[in-house]
């Protein structure tokens, strides 16, 4: 009754069309792929304006001028077919899915173009890529999906902050992460944690919500984006209902995850004996007799035996800090609409657990995208996305309850205290032991619980004025309120400090609001195309923030900080931002072939010193598509090639929103108000420029089944904002100047072939990208970062780089660690002589945290309806700072902490060819800051198999069903990799900045996730 | 149809092209203040005074490097077990270099504040009137006179020799405003130059602080710098130039106006119950921290990083000296009980019955001043004079006390013994032997300790300048052996 009725108001409507009449043709439209009918192809009768749209049955019904001998019958995804008339009346067609990527439809800045006739580099990735991957954040499924966009997911922790690159990394101070622009809002994406690690805003997005990802890449492509764009820029699309008829969709999933590594420790017995023996060298050295009760190997016993508890106990310690991680996930969606109103309503419930225990993730997402056309100029729309995350996180990587450090605990202590039958060290039991704090008490007397409740909607309205001109008008807010509660009751004490137990609250509410307004004017004149677009985009983002935090309550049942005896800090602050943009852009086609774009964009900040508050960024690109051209346009090999070049301007503003005042903040003395000065001004302070050019042809052979792009690019930042070294004199450490350059420049490769087609289809897709960061200028200074200042910025280097001393190995004849002395020599080269005098040891450069290539390949399987997608991404050339776990656990006994196994092979007088120095305890023997630690992080992985089942049609209508496949996917199944510690995709949360890069402090390794789940359409 | 193309069109223009570009002028900080809008009245300047004097609070000045670090790396204190191993350990072993965290943070934590001080010194004359003359140099007094400590501060660490008129390098003096002068690449003045500046300064301050609106300080909270803890500066600095004369007079000046505490009196100033004696404390009020924490932190963990150490409890008469039972607690903890042979400092346990660590750090007070006095008149040949300075103190002090009868180099000893007894945990004992003997021999010295013994050649006696400054500053210099 209802399709009766559409139906019905679809003809109404065609009746409008129905003038000039000659002869009418009608007929169905169905899909070549599955047989369904399909509404919304265009019809239109060739060489003339005369058209319609097939209704939800893919019924048409057209009247066609005498004179057209031809149907041209086109839809988005399916290859266009010309149809010869004839004397007929009736034309059924089958449309073929379209496979060749060269039609599709690229979402651009303030627009869209075909694929075709793009000049920039725009990646897409679609939805499909993203559907179903059991993973919280959506940049994580970026990950070796698209040349040049690199990802590390930094741990194993649910929804912390990820790091993407694209193109290399083009600032020191400022944010390298691209800007997140969804359906044309530019939305919050910086890290709001107020403790332990990152944030990742992105949490509050669905996304099986997302229709594609555009990674803008190129200056052509991004520079509308202005000062915003050096970074790249990912455009988020999102779904939108269709004509035709309502579908219902609906998605379970279930799975569990678990660490894809782990590293092996002492156990009890090896403790034990590694540690007598360490204390006893250490004794030898201090010449004291190990009887003697002040001896290290008394000290060792009592430790031993106090840490025992007087159990003859081993305990696995690092595995006590994963938990069986569970996932559940369920979807809903309804989609579909007629002519006028057309409707996207989607719902999602996710509950995923985190491999470490505690961590755990929950979300609720619902959307609903409506548009509407009012009359056949105008057209409105809503699209509104409402979501609430609730993440149970862990502490930070570098804090003595983040599970992962328990691995540190001696082997040879119970984790349950048999006295109490409690975790060891809780209370009443001795909350001296372990040596360190057992996270274990934290389950059930901890929690880091933060709660996000987003709203990213946009409501937009588009009027056609003339032919080929309209004004389109969008605003957009995106809301977010996220709450953090801290509560850490008495149990807890040895590591909060807090007896009587501890409760923070944090409370923080991103306004952020974006309107943009411009003018699309798109018009063919014979062989000229020209696409123009033009307007303004304004956008203001207030972020306030608020805390109170309490102690001492009346027992561990009570939770809030009402009940605390003590309010004991608080706080509240506000910060915000301005962007006034003005911009414009002309796309110009002539004879199919010839394709000129160019753009420009004013934008002013209020992040800006007064000096230079507006930059104008401008792009120019240009692109052949040889494949036209007489001489190459019925090649039976080459069928697309089209040589592309641009050259553009972006800039880099996230440097905070004040960087560029003299700042002073309250400081209060003796309970009097009081003021300090906190930042050095700097009014001349403006954004970073990148100049970026890339050349790039993209080519398609033997009838598109094999397309490709090869692209080469340089990007050249100049004015980079640093923290400059002050003199502290100033009483600053820092001023932010711009000054400094720094360099990417590399190649990306990318390559989609359908190696087998018929009903036993092989795709294969690849992608490959190598990029060289070098910083050229930063006025002679030198930035260090990182622990134990490890890492630099320097000129002549990647950013990052590891510089400290250089391990020589161990001395055979003592057991001493050795390092190079690497002192400059009369004629500059370097003294390559060991000493076992750390001191005398100068540093050097020992690599880089920047993986020198990236890709990614997945192959695809299908026969009838089974479909096998196997995907490995790769990362090679990155150097990994095994920090932690090395300097205290791979530390020649000089703590307590467990020894990760390898020590076993420590010196001794008859272990003499080693490279591990001899055990001392609570000597430093090697474990020094050097390049002992630092490993090759190069790793493949074999990033996601899928494998699903499309139950036939045939035997699902019986039961009225519309689709349904049933998979199974798996995640991080397979990991190759030389790297000692947990995982090479690692980037520890409490030390990550743009300098510390690649350090590995007992950061968790990243989940291997199994899920089965089945979509059922009807 | 034409009218109405144009009115939309001219209608979207409008709404396109509006005039919005005041809208990222407006943005303005609110929790913060850009500079203009910091200083637009002499009470402006009163909290910008108030705001150098907080940032005493932080651990790169009075809430641990001038605390107490000078203890943790003298012979006052052992290293315990309880430590952690990433915190001060670099430098109890003096295995700092110029790269060492400790000593960057002081460079520029000291520096901060002189920076705070300048604003005021330099920016509040343009707001004085003859109105209000008397408030302006209240504040700027106390500016002037914090200027001068912390340029003390600076060279105690950084210079190798205190004498007045040395020519070895010092410190950089800045006396400018930073955010006025950032491209200042200054280099080392010497120490006598540094000296000139500081007495310069306090003199002023003594000038300044003579004639103001209101009393500075009460008899029982003196947290702010006045005339009596200007004296008591300018006797320190005289004694550590070798001024011996001045130093005596200074000193002089303090013991007149301040007596010593009673006994009664003694363990109260420790908790804050009184302000006897006290010429200047800092003021650390809850949630600012604490001078020691990182030698006991009561609260929480509970964590006893150091002990005194055996020798240091050793020197006392532990029945009748009121000293000791206000400074450490045999086996102290506020949770479980220690080893009764662990010694706990507990001098800044909290105030009144609190154990959290947060009490005010007392920097100058008439003790030291009987001790400079003794140590000045000793050195000037004043036998009698020494020693009874130095009577007077242990009287008060201790109980049934029998005066002594030092003389000679037994007398500068007991006087030696007794500034170690009297000021520990006060940050002293390392410059004071760096000033005297040049050496440390730590008794029962044992892990986690690796170090035991300092010679009076080791470079370590003096801070190298930290790494980052000799990277910004082409005109810097560093010291011998770094």
């Amino acid at each position: 009754m209802r399709k009766l009725l559409l139906s019905g108001i679809f003809s109404l409507f065609l009746i409008h069309c129905l003038f000039a009449q000659e002869r009418t043709v009608s007929g169905t439209v169905i899909s070549g792929e599955d047989k369904s009918p399909l509404p919304g192809v265009n019809v239109v009768a060739k060489g003339t304006n005369v058209g319609v749209v097939t209704d939800v049955e893919g019924k048409y019904r057209l009247s066609v001028p005498t004179n057209v001998t031809t149907l041209v019958f086109s839809f988005v995804g399916f290859v266009s077919q010309e149809v010869e008339i004839g004397s007929r009346s009736t034309i059924d067609i089958s449309l073929a899915p379209d496979t060749r990527q060269l039609s599709e439809v690229i979402v651009t800045g303030y627009g869209q173009q075909i694929k075709r006739e793009v000049t920039g580099n725009i990646a897409k990735v679609g939805g499909s890529d993203i559907k179903d991957m059991p993973l919280p954040t959506f940049d994580n499924a970026l990950q070796g999906k698209a040349a040049g966009v690199v990802v590390n997911a930094g741990g194993g922790k649910l929804g912390q902050g990820i790091q993407i690159r694209v193109r290399g990394q083009s600032s020191v101070s400022a944010s390298n992460e691209p800007l997140y622009v969804i359906d044309g809002i530019p939305v919050t994406t910086q890290d709001l944690g107020s403790f332990g690690g990152a944030t990742n805003p992105l949490a509050d997005i669905n996304p099986q919500d997302i229709e594609s990802i555009e990674v803008l890449k190129d200056a052509s492509a991004a520079a509308i984006f202005g000062s915003r764009a050096a970074n790249g820029v990912v455009l988020v699309t999102t779904k939108r209902g269709k004509a035709g008829r309502t579908n219902i969709n609906f998605g379970a999933q279930y799975g569990f995850s678990k660490p894809t590594r782990k590293v092996r420790f002492l156990n009890a017995a090896e403790y034990k004996d590694y540690f007598l023996k360490a204390a006893a060298n250490s004794d030898r050295i201090d010449g004291i007799p190990t009887n003697d009760p002040d001896s290290y190997t008394a000290y060792m016993q009592d430790f031993i035996e106090f840490n025992s508890l007087g159990q003859n106990t081993d305990t696995d310690w690092g595995n006590l800090a994963f938990q069986d991680a569970p996932l559940k996930q369920y979807d809903l969606n309804f989609n579909g609409g007629n002519e006028r109103t057309s409707f996207y309503v989607s719902g999602q419930y996710l509950d995923q657990a985190g491999i470490l225990i505690g961590n755990n993730l929950e979300r609720i997402a619902g959307r609903m995208n409506l548009e509407h056309k009012v009359s056949d100029r105008f057209k409105l729309g809503m699209n509104m996305g409402l979501t609430r995350t609730l993440n149970k996180r862990i502490s930070g990587d570098r804090q003595f309850d983040n599970p992962m450090q328990m691995v540190a605990i001696p082997s040879i202590t119970p984790s349950i205290d048999p006295t109490t039958n409690l975790p060891t060290g809780t209370p009443p039991g001795d909350i001296s032991l372990p040596v360190y704090y057992n996270p274990l008490i934290n389950i059930g007397n901890a929690y880091y619980n933060t709660t996000v409740h987003r709203n990213i909607s946009t409501l937009f309205g588009q009027l056609d004025i003339v032919k080929g001109l309209s004004f389109r008008s969008e605003f957009g807010v995106d809301i977010l309120n996220q709450q953090e509660e801290l509560y850490y009751n008495s149990k807890t004490q040895r590591n909060f400090g807090a007896p009587l137990g501890l409760g923070q609250n944090f409370f923080t509410r991103v306004e952020n609001y974006n309107t943009n307004n411009f003018f699309t004017f798109d018009q063919i004149f014979g062989e000229h195309g020209l696409n123009l677009v033009g307007g303004m985009s304004y956008q203001q983002s207030q972020s306030k923030f608020n805390f109170i935090e309490g102690r001492d309550f009346p027992s561990d049942a009570y939770r809030m900080i009402a009940s605390s005896a003590r309010k004991t800090d608080g706080s509240s602050s506000e910060t915000n931002f301005r962007f006034l943009s003005y911009f414009l852009r002309a796309n110009y086609k002539f004879k199919d072939r010839y394709l000129v774009g160019l753009s420009g964009r004013v934008d002013g900040s209020s992040r800006f010193g007064r000096d230079s508050q507006y930059g104008f960024f401008p792009a120019a690109s240009m692109g052949w598509i040889i494949t036209e051209e007489s001489f190459l346009k019925d090649n039976k090999v080459v069928s697309f090639l089209k040589l592309r070049a641009s050259y553009g301007r972006t800039g880099n503003a996230e440097i905070g929103n004040f960087p560029q005042l003299g700042l002073f903040a309250g400081a209060p003395y003796a309970g009097n108000p009081g003021q300090a000065p906190t930042q050095l001004g700097n009014p001349n302070l403006s954004w970073e420029t990148t100049n970026q050019w890339d050349v790039g042809l993209d080519f398609g052979i033997l009838g598109d089944r094999l397309t490709g792009e090869i692209d080469y690019y340089q990007k050249n930042t100049t004015g980079l904002l640093l923290n400059v070294n002050v003199p502290g004199t100033t009483g600053f450490a820092t001023q932010v100047r711009n000054v400094g350059a720094m360099e990417n420049k590399g190649f990306e490769f990318v390559l989609n072939s359908d190696n087998l087609v018929g009903d036993f289809k092989w795709k294969t897709s690849l992608n490959l990208a190598r990029n060289i960061n070098k910083i050229t200028n930063l006025n002679g200074q030198i930035i260090e970062g990182g622990l134990n200042n490890m890492s630099r910025a320097v000129e002549g280097q990647p950013i990052a780089t590891f510089f400290t001393v250089e391990y020589a190995g161990v001395n055979p004849e003592n057991g001493d660690a050795l390092w190079y002395k690497n002192t400059p020599l009369p004629d500059g080269s370097l003294d390559r002589t060991t000493t076992n005098r750390y001191n005398e040891a100068q540093r050097v450069v020992i690599g880089s945290p920047l993986p020198k290539w990236t890709g990614g390949v997945t192959n695809t399987f299908s026969y009838k309806g089974i479909e096998l997608s196997v995907f490995f991404n790769a990362q090679l050339g990155q150097k990994i700072n095994f920090y932690g776990a090395g300097r205290f656990s791979s530390a020649n006994g000089r703590f307590e902490d467990n020894q990760t196994a390898d020590q076993l092979n420590s010196w001794t007088p008859q272990n003499r060819n080693t490279d591990i120095p001899e055990a001392r305890l609570f000597f430093n023997n090697g474990a020094q800051p050097s390049s002992r630690f630092i490993y090759d992080g190069s790793f493949v992985r074999l990033r996601n198999v899928t494998l699903s089942y499309n139950i036939p049609r045939n035997i699902l209508s019986k039961v009225k069903m519309n689709s349904a496949r049933v998979f199974v996917i798996g995640q991080n199944l397979l990991t190759f990799t030389k790297y000692k510690g947990w995982d090479p995709e690692v980037n520890a949360d409490d030390i990550v900045t743009n300098i510390a890069q690649g350090y590995d402090f007992y950061s968790a390794p990243q989940p291997r996730t199994i899920t089965f789940g089945v979509n059922i359409g009807f | 149809m034409k009218q109405i193309i144009k009115y939309t069109l001219a209608l979207s223009f409008a709404f396109t092209i509006t005039s919005c570009a005041k809208l990222v002028d407006e943005v303005n900080p609110t929790h913060i203040l850009d500079a203009s809008n910091a200083f637009k009245t002499i009470e402006n300047y009163e909290a910008g005074l108030n705001g150098a004097y907080a940032q005493l609070r932080s651990v790169n000045t009075y809430g641990r490097n001038q605390s107490v670090i000078p203890d943790m790396m003298s012979d006052n204190l052992s290293e315990s077990p309880e430590n952690l191993p990433q915190g001060t350990r670099g430098m109890v072993d003096w295995v700092y270099a110029a790269d060492n965290g400790a000593v960057e943070g002081g460079w520029l934590g000291l520096y901060a504040v002189i920076n705070a001080t300048n604003v005021v010194i330099n920016g509040i004359d343009a707001l004085t009137t003859p109105a209000n003359q008397k408030t302006a140099n209240r504040i700027k007094g106390q500016a002037l006179a914090l200027r001068a400590w912390l340029h003390f501060d600076l060279l105690k660490w950084f210079a190798n020799n205190y004498e007045r008129n040395s020519n070895e390098a010092g410190v950089p003096i800045m006396t400018t405003v930073s955010s006025q002068n950032p491209n200042l690449r200054p280099s080392r003045a010497t120490v006598k130059e540094v000296y000139d500046r500081i007495f310069a300064d306090l003199n002023e301050a003594l000038r300044l602080l003579g004639d103001v609106d209101r009393a500075i300080n009460t008899a029982a909270r003196r947290v702010n710098i006045d005339v009596t803890a200007v004296n008591a500066m300018l006797a320190r600095i005289s004694l550590y130039a070798g001024q011996d004369a001045d130093a005596i007079r200074f000193a002089t000046n303090v013991i007149n106006a301040l007596p010593l505490a009673t006994r009664a009196q003694f363990p109260g100033i420790w908790r804050d119950d009184n302000a006897a004696e006290v010429a200047w404390a800092i003021r650390f009020n809850p949630g600012e921290g604490g001078p020691a924490l990182e030698v006991y932190s009561p609260a929480g963990n509970d964590r006893a990083s150091f002990d005194a150490s055996p020798d240091m409890v050793a020197l006392y008469d532990q029945t009748n000296d009121v000293r000791f039972n206000s400074y450490m607690a045999s086996g102290f903890s506020t949770r479980a009980p220690r080893p009764a042979n662990r010694f706990i400092p507990i001098k800044y346990l909290g105030k009144g019955n609190n154990r959290d660590g947060v009490v005010d750090f007392k920097v100058l007070r008439t003790g030291e001043m009987f001790l400079i006095r003794a140590e000045a008149r000793q050195r000037s040949g004043d036998q009698t004079g020494a020693l009874q300075d130095l009577n007077t103190l242990r009287a008060a002090r201790i109980a049934n006390f029998m005066p002594g009868t030092e003389s000679g180099a037994a007398l500068t000893q007991a006087i030696a013994n007794e500034r170690r007894r009297e000021l520990f945990l006060e940050g002293h004992r390392w410059f004071d032997l760096k000033r005297t003997t040049r050496t440390i021999n730590r008794q029962n010295c044992r892990p986690p300790a690796t170090q035991c013994s300092l010679a009076s050649n080791s470079n370590k006696w003096t801070w190298p300048i930290p790494t980052p400054e000799l990277n910004a500053n082409p005109n810097m210099t560093q010291n011998a052996g770094y």
